[in-house]
């Protein structure tokens, strides 16, 4: 393989070793931007590819690296925390913070900003996901497809380098996940950030993503782009 | 009257010295406890709740070999600040401390384990320290757990007896807490003095109790919003 003499752009380059009890996580793959799909059967170790990826899981042995920075590599002992990542996260249930509002679960990882400045970027992600009425609710008044747009802004609010998203549509009923998943899209368009998805619906994967990798006990099997 | 009521006010004052040093160091033990698999845990998890079912006086009894005249401890307290710990209101503290803390320890404990960690692991990936995180999603998802814990706490320092007795004796007017006065007033045939701080120590722990079970049944988010 040549070298390239620089970096691609938003490139991951992810290698994950881990031994689990009844099998071992061996996971290898890069991407170069898009929208990159981990479809795979229940356990296969998808969600804890995704966690290793966000510093959430420490892996055995390994190396990550975004954008040409070592995220983790085993050999020199680097793991960067994952609150210093820059690697936004939306969890399959989406963690919205019982306790605080819509914008204030928004403007929960803005805490460096200033205080205009951060009630600025709360109504960007609120107008960016159409929530604006919404600001003053608490996560549990919202419908599921609310819930996983706060969700969603809230990862983006930082401007995260990457975004992983566990199952993004799984909580979801049929006619709402076909629309979450074209504003899923959209909203990769619109930012342009890179993206790293897990799903076990086939066709999930092929309509929301420009590579799939197909991941069965704990290995990439193929790719299919 | 000023000594009548002196160990009404010596109670109240070392049961909320007591509350709040547990507040300040049980809360950080409990959590460590809900989240921590190590080995070795368990054998601090029944150290730190053992004072629950030891006889008071027989945790009276350990302080005085550890903190007590003839103990090392004892003998840097004393060259420290001139004069012996025991039979001290100080000593008082530390024996009601360690009497009640484990009630908050146990509740809070049971607070910080119903959290799902994914609110944590959200707060991670959203930049924010640990620190942070503990102050800003922990604390405030294990309230109630805190809360119930901090009144079990404060209740049982207000009745403490055994451990009192060993380590700060029962000096009238600097160590005779309520619970001690009424023992006294008692032996004295004092029955008017026993019945008034007996009434007194109900009301003010059975109120205790009272917030206990209002913190079980309401939905109100101590937060202040309210649910519409």
């Amino acid at each position: 393989m040549t070298v390239l003499p620089t970096a691609p752009r938003s490139a991951l380059t992810v290698c994950v070793d881990r031994a689990l009890p009844g099998y071992s996580l061996n996971i290898e793959f890069e991407s170069v931007g898009g929208v990159t799909a981990l479809l795979g059967p229940s356990g296969a170790g998808k969600t804890l590819t995704l966690r290793a990826i966000a510093g959430l899981l420490r892996p055995d042995s390994g190396r990550i690296t975004l954008n040409g920075r070592v995220l983790f590599d085993s050999l020199t002992h680097t793991n960067v925390p994952a609150r210093d990542r820059q690697v936004g996260y939306v969890f399959q249930h989406y963690a919205l913070f019982p306790h605080l509002s819509v914008a204030e679960n928004i403007a929960y990882g803005l805490h460096t900003r200033s205080r205009p400045e951060r009630s600025n970027r709360v109504q960007q992600m609120l107008e960016l996901v159409g929530l604006h009425e919404l600001a003053r609710r608490t996560p549990h008044e919202l419908s599921g497809g609310q819930q996983q747009r706060v969700a969603l802004a809230r990862s983006l609010a930082p401007e995260p380098s990457l975004l992983l998203l566990d199952e993004p549509l799984a909580a979801l009923d049929a006619p709402l996940r076909a629309r979450l998943g074209a504003e899923l899209r959209a909203l990769h368009e619109r930012t342009g950030i890179p993206m790293v998805l897990v799903t076990h619906d086939p066709d999930e994967a092929a309509r929301l993503a420009d590579t799939v990798l197909y991941v069965k006990g704990g290995r990439v099997t193929d790719a299919a782009v | 009257m000023a000594s009548n009521l002196f160990p009404l006010q010596l109670s109240l004052l070392v049961a909320t010295t007591a509350t709040s040093l547990a507040l300040l160091l049980g809360v950080p033990v409990a959590w460590w406890l809900a989240r921590t698999r190590m080995t070795g845990r368990s054998a601090v998890e029944v150290l730190v709740l053992l004072p629950m079912v030891l006889p008071p006086t027989v945790i009276g009894y350990y302080l005085l070999v550890s903190v007590g005249r003839e103990s090392a401890m004892g003998r840097v307290i004393e060259s420290l600040f001139g004069s012996p710990l025991v039979f001290t209101p100080y000593a008082a503290v530390l024996a009601t401390f360690v009497a009640a803390a484990p009630f908050l320890v146990r509740a809070a404990q049971g607070g910080f384990e119903q959290i799902d960690p994914t609110f944590e692991d959200a707060a991670r990936t959203l930049g924010r320290s640990e620190l942070a995180i503990f102050f800003t999603v922990t604390v405030p998802l294990a309230w109630r757990g805190i809360l119930a814990g901090t009144t079990l706490c404060f209740a049982r320092a207000m009745g403490e007896f055994g451990a009192t007795l060993m380590l700060a004796g029962n000096i009238p007017g600097r160590t005779q807490t309520a619970s001690l006065a009424v023992y006294d007033a008692v032996q004295a045939g004092n029955v008017e003095r026993a019945m008034m701080m007996s009434l007194v120590l109900t009301l003010v722990t059975g109120g205790a109790l009272l917030l206990l079970t209002r913190v079980g049944a309401s939905r109100t988010r101590l937060w202040g919003r309210t649910d519409p």
